[in-house]
């Protein structure tokens, strides 16, 4: 065992903050690190200590194991936490932090190596009895072989090229007469988009949603998961609105889901807290995806059902601690709900949008999270990921939390950047959303072609007008000939204090 | 009276705005409103309408642009001039199309020369932005006046990066 006295935060942006945050309430001293376009970011605000590690481009500060390692040594840290991101899953990188003799707050290396490949990883956990997507890799297969799989993984089934991508010689094929023709004509398209005829069959995914379980493990192999997020409501990818609990579980499903989890926990013997990815169909099936072996964006709306906090967690795990807690100790309360507020234009294909932060004003009250890394002032960097901030809800059900979220969003004002705000309010507000049929299609099934309102009411003239005249000189002579003296506070305008 | 042409997107309201006493009359594309307001902080306005209406809006000017947010939904205008069109991207030139880029970012690669004929939708630049890139295409088939970035470079934004001449200016 360990005592942690000093962690260096190998990462900028509101993560960076939410692991300051921890260090303090356990009396760590937290120390930042910080590029030449971060000197006045939230994080080196908040830090204890600070570090300087070069320019701008990530390759050259937060990428650079050496940069960071030596601010580690030369502030005397015991441990680094990497965030998300970044470092984060490089396996080089937490074995060159073992190396120089501290503590990396995450998994093993060699975890980190094994889950980071993919191919490896999967055959490893389906030895070990965890589902995949049904399917094979083997191509160039006869026709009859071809019907013989198609039978095996169960219809529909989707044939994929090889050689594939951006959906060319992708079908979906519904009953084993339509089989044949589909090969067919997916191998014609294959051949012309990739000059490769090969296709493969997979099972298709019905209404897939995307289901991951949060885990934790220790050294002493104990585990245990703190139920799932549900993370469907994706763009390109990349999740922009994740909740808990997910309306399409049951608790025996849900039970099941945790248990498979740890499962793939026990078979790579996973310490710290991690995340398994699941792909969730219309039948209760579930299909493993990847393991991320780091603290997720979206682990706050656990920590607030669960009310656990994971980075603590994290550190009391790394400083070889038991886990804190057992598996029956935990439960669900309530329903929590993330929105990741984005430095990007919704209306411009979601071009990013850095630039100067002019005002902030963010929400509060019961049940209101803010994940922040910016302030009024504030310089967004075009340089990194266009993650602002996150605004994380907790509501007694969803619908109390749904509601509580879109208050939230409208009382998020952002000032001087475009923000996905609008675009979040409206997919909270979508009928579908709103049942609960969240699937990882819904922002191309409903979102396509989105537009802001592009009515402008009178009433923001009637602002700018306003804000026009108190900006405009002081003394104004009124209707009724009376000499009319604007306040001087309220003229002298966006005034801070500089150092 | 104040008269003054605001700019949202394409779309543009003619604004009169006149003061009777305490109270602001303000006329936007024809409909009048009444209105008191106090300003509660810097950036922050309370508004009230005659007819008892209440409303906060957060208001900061930029650069010539004004940043509104009211009730979760952001506003960003700019009042009508001569050289600038509504983005502050193109400048309204006629047949001359000013490549900005509307945000800070590295050139990743420039796909033209001076004196390169380009078709309309053609690539001329690629900038780079928050691990984005975009590429701008020329708005008409014109002729390559100016290049003003090279690879590699960091550029500001709304600072003209190519130019291009339809053709049918040309001649």
């Amino acid at each position: 065992m360990a005592k942690i006295k000093k962690v260096l935060v190998a990462n900028r942006g509101e993560i960076a903050v939410r692991i300051i945050r921890a260090l303090k309430e356990l009396g760590i001293v937290s120390v930042a690190v910080y590029s030449d376009a971060d000197k006045d970011a939230l994080h080196v605000i908040h830090a204890d200590e600070v570090e300087y590690i070069g320019p701008p481009e990530p390759l050259k500060s937060y990428l650079d194991i050496e940069k960071i390692i030596d601010a580690a040594k030369k502030h005397n840290a015991d441990a680094i936490h990497p965030g998300y991101g970044f470092l984060a899953e490089n396996p080089e990188f937490a074995q060159a932090v073992l190396d120089a003799g501290l503590i990396f707050i995450g998994p093993k290396p060699e975890t980190i190596r094994l889950l980071g490949n993919k191919v490896e990883s999967r055959q490893k956990l389906v030895d070990a009895g965890v589902p995949l997507i049904p399917g094979m890799l083997a191509t160039g297969l006869s026709m009859e072989e071809y019907k013989k799989e198609a039978e095996k993984i169960g219809y529909p089934v989707m044939i994929k090229a090889a050689a594939g991508g951006g959906g060319k010689g992708m079908r979906i094929v519904y009953s084993p007469d339509k089989l044949e023709a589909a090969i067919s004509a997916a191998q014609r398209e294959a051949k012309s988009a990739f000059g490769d005829e090969s296709v493969y069959i997979e099972k298709y995914i019905e209404n897939p949603r995307h289901i991951e379980i949060q885990i934790l493990g220790d050294k002493f192999g104990n585990y245990v998961h703190l139920f799932e997020r549900e993370c469907s409501i994706q763009r390109r990818h990349q999740k922009i609105i994740e909740e808990t609990p997910s309306g399409a579980l049951t608790m025996e499903k849900r039970m099941e889901m945790g248990e498979t989890a740890i499962r793939v926990a026990k078979t790579v013997g996973y310490e710290s807290a991690g995340t398994v990815e699941f792909l969730f169909d219309k039948h209760g099936n579930f299909y493993f995806l990847e393991v991320n072996t780091r603290i997720q964006v979206e682990h706050p709306i656990t920590e607030m059902v669960t009310c656990r906090d994971l980075v603590k967690e994290q550190i009391n795990i790394a400083e070889g601690n038991p886990l804190s807690f057992k598996q029956e100790e935990l439960s669900q309360h309530g329903h929590a709900i993330e929105c990741r507020i984005y430095a990007e234009d919704p209306e411009k294909d979601f071009m990013p949008s850095p630039g100067k932060i002019i005002f902030v004003s963010e929400p509060a009250g019961p049940g209101v999270r803010v994940d922040s890394g910016i302030y009024s002032g504030v310089e967004v960097p075009p340089y990194y990921d266009p993650i602002l901030s996150k605004l994380i809800v907790w509501g007694r059900d969803r619908e109390e939390a749904r509601r509580r979220m879109i208050e939230a969003l409208k009382n998020y004002v952002i000032l001087g950047i475009k923000t996905n705000i609008p675009y979040l309010i409206d997919i909270l507000e979508h009928p579908e959303f709103i049942k609960g049929n969240t699937f990882t299609t819904f922002i191309p099934d409903h979102m396509q072609g989105w537009k802001p309102k592009s009515d402008v009411p009178p009433e923001v003239f009637a602002a700018i007008e306003a804000n026009e005249e108190t900006a405009a000189p002081s003394v104004k002579i009124t209707s009724d000939g009376r000499k009319k003296v604007f306040d001087p506070w309220l003229v002298v305008g966006n005034w801070r204090i500089v150092k | 009276m104040k008269e003054t042409t605001y700019v949202f997107g394409k779309e543009e309201f003619n604004v009169t705005f006149d003061t009777e006493g305490e109270l602001r009359k303000i006329s936007v594309n024809g409909t009048e409103l009444k209105f008191t307001y106090r300003r509660v902080q810097p950036h922050v306005y309370v508004l009230f309408f005659e007819d008892g209406r209440k409303k906060t809006v957060y208001i900061a000017k930029d650069r010539e642009k004004f940043y509104v947010w009211m009730d979760g939904q952001a506003y960003i205008l700019s009042e009508k001039s001569e050289e600038y069109s509504a983005s502050g991207a193109v400048k309204k030139e006629e047949g001359v199309q000013f490549v900005t880029s509307p945000m800070p970012g590295k050139v990743v690669k420039v796909l033209v020369k001076p004196g390169d004929r380009v078709k309309e939708g053609q690539g001329l630049i690629i900038v780079e932005s928050m691990k984005m890139e975009n590429e701008f295409t020329a708005d008409f088939d014109g002729v390559v006046k100016e290049v003003n970035a090279s690879p590699g470079e960091q550029i500001d934004a709304d600072v003209p990066l190519v130019v291009v001449e339809a053709l049918s200016r040309e001649k």
